[in-house]
C-alpha cells in the first residue's frame, strides 16, 4: 500500500525539499546552491502561494523522496512520476530565480520599466540598415486587375 | 428596423428589446458596439468574462514567469478558470488559445499588428488555391486606417511588404538590441526586415499609456499600454449609451416562426437563465465560440445548427501552425526587455514561389525571451528543453550553463505559416465535456497538412540561416509548436454563394437575415499573419454597412 500524500508541508518534507533542491541546483561557478539562497524557505512558500496547483504533486514527490539519498530519489521520480518531478523542478527553479541574490548575480533587474524618447531618430535610419531594405524595392504582390 | 439616431439615448435595460445584441466583447464585438451605439442604435453586449483589472496582471511582480505558466497561460485548458470554457483537443495537432473577458483574447496577445497584404485577398486568382475574398485589400484599407487610429498603432511607414500608405498614429517602438541583432542577420543575406508594427503606442494615446518596454505583454499589460478594447473602445461605447453585461454566457440563439433571430438565452453570473431580445444579433465569439454557439442553436427549423444550410458551420478551421527558432548570441542583448510585440519582422518569403514545393508563405517576428525561466520556455510553455533529458542533462551544472548562456542573450523568432482551409479541420460539439454552466464544450478535429509541414520546414531552414548570419552560438528549433493556436479563423466562411458560405460579404447570414457574424470565423483564408488588424477592420466595414442599411434591415 502506498504512503498517503500529506496535506501540508512539514518541517521534515521541507528538509527533503532542501536536499533535492541542491541536487537540481547545486553551487556552480559564481552561482550559489538553491539552499544557500533560501529556496526551501520563504521562497518556497512564495512559489506555493502563487502556484497552489502544484502543491499535491510536490508533496507527493517529497513524500516519496523522504529518507532517501536525494540524487537517487530525484532520478526515480523523473522515471516513475513525471508530474511529481515536474512540480519539484518548477518549485525549485521558480524559487531559485525569484531570489534577489540570484537575479543580481545574473544581471537580471526583473521586468523593468525603461525610459526612452519615442521621437528619437533610430540608428537604423541613420546608418543605412533600413535604407538597404527600401532600396531593394516592393516585395508584395499587387491586387490583380 | 428603426434606430433612435440619438447617440445620447437612454441606456437599454437588461431584458428590454434592443436594436442590436452583440455576443462577445473582444476586438470585433467592441468595434461593433462602439460604432453602432455612436450611430444611435440601442446596443447590449453579452460577454462571458469580466472587465479586466490591470492591477492583477503579474508583469511587475517577481512571480511573473511562474504564474505565466498557469493563471496567465493562453491555453484555457491550462488556466482552467470558471469563466473559460474547456476545449476537447485530443484529435487536434494544435491547442486553441483564447481568453474570456472584455477585450477578448487580445488581453493575452502580443499586439503584433500585421494587416493582411493584397495577395491574401486573392489566393484563388493568384495561386489557384482556396478562395478569393469578396473584397480586396484596397476596399478594406480605409477601414484599416480608421481602426489603426482608434487602436493607437505604433510603426514605421514605408514597409516594402505593403503598398505605400501614410504614417501610423504613434512612432515605432525602439527595436532594442534584440531587434538590431535580428536585423543584422537579415541584412547580411539581403533579406527583408522592418521595425515591428504593434498595437502598442509609444506615446499616450486614446486612454492608453505609452509602452515602457516591460516585455510582459502576453500576460496582460500592467501599464495599460497594450491596446485592448476595454481601454480603447468600451469607454466610448458606454458613453454612447451601449450596455455591457459581463459574466453572461450565451446558451443559444432563438428564432421566430419566420426563421428570424429574436435574441439569445444566456446564463448570468449567478447561474440564472435569462433572455435578451433583439432586432438584430451579431456574433463575435471567435472561430471556435461562434460555430459552437450556432451548433448549440439547432432547432426543429434548423436541425443542423443555425445558419448552417451550407453545412460549413465549424468547418475550415484555421489556427496558423507555428514554429519557433531560438538564437543565442555572445553579446548581451538585454533580451528580457520588451516590447514582446515584435521588435522586427520579416516578409522575405511571404509570397508564393511554387519552386519551394508548397503554396503561400509565412511571416517571422523577432521577440525577446523574458527572464531566466524563458531560457527553456516560450509564452508559458517549456519548449526549448529536451523532454527526454536526464537530471544530469537538464539540471545541476547543466542548468546553470544553459541559463548563463541564454538568459539575456537570446532572440526567439516566431514563424506564422498560412493555414489553408480544409473541411476536415473542424469544430464540433463534444458529447461529454461541458463548461461550468453545463453547456456542451467544443471539440476540435484538426491536423496540420502536408503543405503546412513543407512550408514550416522551408521557413525554419531559412530562419536558421538568418540566425547563423547574425552570429548565433546556439540555435534551438521547435517545429509545429502545440500551444500556438492564437488565431481562430475560417469556421463560418464569408462568400457570395449560400451553398458554399455561411455569411455574405457583409457578414450577414445567408439563412437568417438578421443574424450577423463579424469575427475572424468569417475569413475565407487565413494569410500568414497575426489577424487582429484585419479582424477589427473587417468588423468596422461590416458595422458601417449594417448602420447604413438600417432601413432595409429585416427584423423579428
Amino acid at each position: 500500500m502506498s504512503t498517503p500524500t500529506p496535506s501540508r508541508l512539514t518541517a521534515e518534507l521541507r528538509a527533503t525539499f532542501k536536499e533535492l533542491a541542491d541536487v537540481l541546483v547545486p553551487a556552480h561557478g559564481k552561482m550559489p546552491a538553491a539552499s544557500a539562497v533560501g529556496a526551501h524557505e520563504a521562497l518556497l512558500d512564495d512559489v506555493l502561494k502563487h502556484r497552489p496547483d502544484i502543491r499535491d504533486d510536490l508533496l507527493r514527490a517529497l513524500t516519496a523522496a523522504q529518507g532517501r539519498e536525494p540524487r537517487a530519489a530525484a532520478n526515480d521520480l523523473l522515471r516513475k512520476d513525471a508530474a511529481a518531478f515536474n512540480a519539484l523542478g518548477l518549485a525549485v527553479s521558480g524559487a531559485y530565480y525569484m531570489s534577489p541574490r540570484v537575479r543580481e548575480l545574473l544581471g537580471y533587474p526583473g521586468q523593468e520599466s525603461v525610459a526612452y524618447d519615442p521621437y528619437a531618430t533610430p540608428n537604423y535610419l541613420t546608418d543605412g540598415l533600413l535604407e538597404r531594405v527600401v532600396a531593394r524595392g516592393p516585395i508584395y504582390r499587387a491586387t490583380p486587375r | 428596423m428603426t434606430a433612435s439616431g440619438n447617440p445620447t439615448a437612454r441606456r437599454p435595460q437588461r431584458d428590454e428589446v434592443v436594436d442590436v445584441l452583440i455576443i462577445g466583447a473582444g476586438p470585433s464585438g467592441s468595434v461593433a458596439a462602439k460604432h453602432l451605439s455612436a450611430a444611435g442604435f440601442s446596443v447590449i453586449t453579452l460577454e462571458q468574462g469580466h472587465m479586466p483589472d490591470r492591477d492583477l496582471y503579474p508583469g511587475r511582480r517577481p512571480e511573473w514567469e511562474l504564474v505565466s505558466q498557469k493563471r496567465w497561460h493562453p491555453n484555457p485548458n491550462v488556466r482552467d478558470l470558471p469563466r473559460d470554457y474547456p476545449v476537447e483537443t485530443s484529435e487536434s495537432d494544435i491547442n486553441p488559445l483564447m481568453f474570456a473577458g472584455v477585450g477578448g483574447s487580445a488581453t493575452l496577445y502580443a499586439g503584433h499588428w500585421t494587416p493582411f497584404t493584397p495577395s491574401d485577398f486573392r489566393v484563388k486568382t493568384l495561386d489557384g488555391i482556396a478562395d478569393d475574398w469578396p473584397f480586396t485589400y484596397e476596399e478594406l484599407f480605409p477601414f484599416l486606417d480608421q481602426i489603426e487610429h482608434e487602436v493607437g498603432v505604433s510603426g514605421m511607414p514605408g514597409n516594402p511588404a505593403y503598398p505605400p500608405r501614410g504614417n501610423f498614429p504613434t512612432p515605432a517602438l525602439p527595436i532594442g538590441k534584440v531587434g538590431r541583432k535580428a536585423a543584422s542577420g537579415l541584412d547580411k543575406l539581403g533579406w527583408h526586415w522592418w521595425p515591428g508594427t504593434n498595437a502598442i503606442p509609444s506615446i499616450p494615446y486614446n486612454g492608453l499609456n505609452a509602452c515602457v518596454l516591460r516585455g510582459t505583454c502576453m500576460t496582460g499589460c500592467p501599464e495599460g499600454a497594450k491596446s485592448t478594447t476595454d481601454i480603447t473602445f468600451w469607454p466610448h461605447a458606454i458613453k454612447n449609451g451601449a450596455r455591457l453585461v459581463t459574466g453572461a454566457r450565451v446558451r443559444h440563439i432563438e428564432v421566430d416562426d419566420r426563421g428570424l433571430a429574436t435574441g439569445a438565452v444566456y446564463i448570468d453570473e449567478h447561474g440564472r437563465e435569462r433572455r435578451q431580445k433583439a432586432r438584430v444579433v451579431i456574433i463575435c465569439a471567435n472561430g471556435i465560440g461562434t460555430p459552437r454557439l450556432l451548433l448549440l442553436s439547432a432547432s426543429a427549423r434548423f436541425p443542423d445548427g443555425l445558419a448552417n444550410s451550407s453545412g460549413l458551420v465549424g468547418k475550415r478551421l484555421m489556427m496558423h501552425p507555428f514554429s519557433a527558432v531560438l538564437g543565442v548570441y555572445d553579446e548581451d542583448l538585454e533580451s528580457w526587455r520588451g516590447p514582446f510585440g515584435q521588435t522586427i519582422d520579416c516578409y522575405q518569403f511571404y509570397e508564393t514561389d511554387e519552386k519551394r514545393g508548397f503554396v503561400r508563405g509565412a511571416k517571422w517576428g523577432a521577440m525577446p525571451t523574458g527572464g531566466p525561466l524563458g531560457a527553456m520556455s516560450f509564452v508559458g510553455t517549456k519548449i526549448f528543453s529536451d523532454r527526454e533529458a536526464t537530471i544530469e542533462d537538464a539540471w545541476g551544472a547543466s542548468l546553470h550553463q544553459v541559463v548563463g548562456r541564454r538568459f539575456g542573450h537570446s532572440i526567439v523568432w516566431g514563424i506564422i505559416g498560412e493555414d489553408l482551409p480544409e473541411e476536415t479541420n473542424r469544430v464540433m460539439l463534444d458529447p461529454v465535456v461541458t463548461d461550468s454552466d453545463g453547456i456542451p464544450a467544443p471539440k476540435l478535429q484538426y491536423r496540420n497538412s502536408e503543405n503546412t509541414r513543407r512550408l514550416l520546414k522551408f521557413h525554419v531552414d531559412r530562419c536558421v540561416e538568418a540566425v547563423k548570419a547574425a552570429g548565433a552560438i546556439e540555435i534551438v528549433v521547435v517545429h509545429e509548436v502545440r500551444d500556438t493556436g492564437w488565431h481562430l479563423l475560417g469556421t463560418c466562411k464569408m462568400g457570395d454563394d449560400p451553398k458554399t458560405s455561411v455569411v455574405n460579404r457583409w457578414g450577414q447570414s445567408h439563412d437568417v437575415p438578421n443574424l450577423y457574424i463579424f469575427d475572424g470565423s468569417t475569413f475565407p483564408t487565413s494569410a500568414g499573419l497575426n489577424p487582429t488588424a484585419t479582424i477589427m477592420s473587417v468588423a468596422l466595414r461590416q458595422t458601417k454597412h449594417l448602420a447604413a442599411e438600417r432601413r432595409n434591415q429585416e427584423a423579428a
